[in-house]
């Protein structure tokens, strides 16, 4: 009864820590912020683009880092943070380029072009992709481990080149534009905001992903005819729906 | 004005398809924990049987 209480408890306090910042960051994003003068309403884009650009980057180095951890000690728990790494990374990513897209489409007329900041973006995007693609059209999960890890060891090179891609060449994305404080007040919001909520995106499916794992092993053993002890599943941590 | 609503929105409907997704695949693990321990339960029973 009070694991329970504390478990519904738990549940209300993280729902709350996560939808607070993020509806507040979405109403100073949407409303409040203040409309910038040559851009208008278009540049209110960048609170969602920079925020999830963020992650895109974050999630490459978490999922390189990983990667690297796993070929160092062939730990499959190491792949799991991976692999949801790569899943979340993937997503940011994409709605980095979508969102991109549309405010190149207002500000340069165009909806895309090869410039470096998108060039080396796209390319951390296509790494994400050929991770995705390799971990689900293998079976074996070592080796696509193995293959995921060195693919995003490689990227990890590219991420600097995305970070400083609009120093160190010549483009025409623009490089850290003056801001009025509220908007940048706006901007940080929506960046801790975000990471909160992707975070607990990341945290759940990573719990997901050593169920699953688990249970496979599980199905193994009793489709086997060697059942393991009951108490076996209980080590299985416990998931409920009531999160989404 | 438009651009950056329409911007809001397919960012946001592409979240929420992706947390649907993820609640999905929650839903047939859970179911999949279950029929396990039901297999093991009946797997179980039978051992006893044998036993006696």
């Amino acid at each position: 009864m009070q694991n329970k209480f504390v478990s519904i408890l738990c549940g209300g306090l993280t729902r709350a820590a996560v939808t607070c910042p993020l509806i507040a960051a979405l109403g100073l994003a949407m409303v409040f912020a203040p409309t910038e003068e040559t851009m208008g309403q278009v540049q209110r884009i960048l609170y969602i683009h920079v925020a999830s650009a963020w992650l895109g980057l974050l999630g490459f180095a978490v999922m390189g880092g990983c990667g690297l951890a796993y070929l160092l000690r062939r730990n499959l728990a190491w792949d799991h943070w991976s692999r949801a790494a790569n899943e979340i990374g993937w997503l940011c990513s994409s709605l980095t380029l979508l969102t991109g897209s549309l405010w190149a489409h207002s500000a340069w007329g165009t909806w895309w072009t090869w410039e470096p900041r998108l060039t080396t973006m796209f390319v951390l995007w296509a790494l994400y992709s050929s991770c995705l693609i390799v971990r689900s059209s293998m079976d074996e999960p070592h080796l696509s481990a193995r293959i995921a890890g060195a693919l995003a060891i490689l990227g990890l090179l590219d991420l600097p080149l995305v970070i400083m891609a609009t120093r160190w060449f010549r483009g025409i994305h623009p490089v850290s534009p003056e801001m009025e404080p509220m908007m940048q007040v706006t901007l940080l919001l929506n960046v801790i905001a975000f990471t909160v909520f992707f975070g607990l995106l990341f945290a759940r499916r990573h719990s997901q992903l050593v169920s699953e794992s688990l249970l496979h092993q599980l199905e193994i053993h009793v489709l086997a005819d060697h059942p393991p002890v009951v108490n076996e599943v209980r080590t299985i941590p416990p998931l409920s729906l009531e999160t989404f | 004005m438009s651009t950056f609503v329409t911007s809001y929105v397919i960012f946001w409907l592409v979240v929420a398809l992706y947390v649907v997704q993820l609640g999905g695949r929650q839903r047939a693990l859970l179911e999949r924990m279950a029929s396990l321990q039901l297999r093991l339960q009946e797997s179980r029973r039978q051992q006893f049987e044998n036993l006696d």
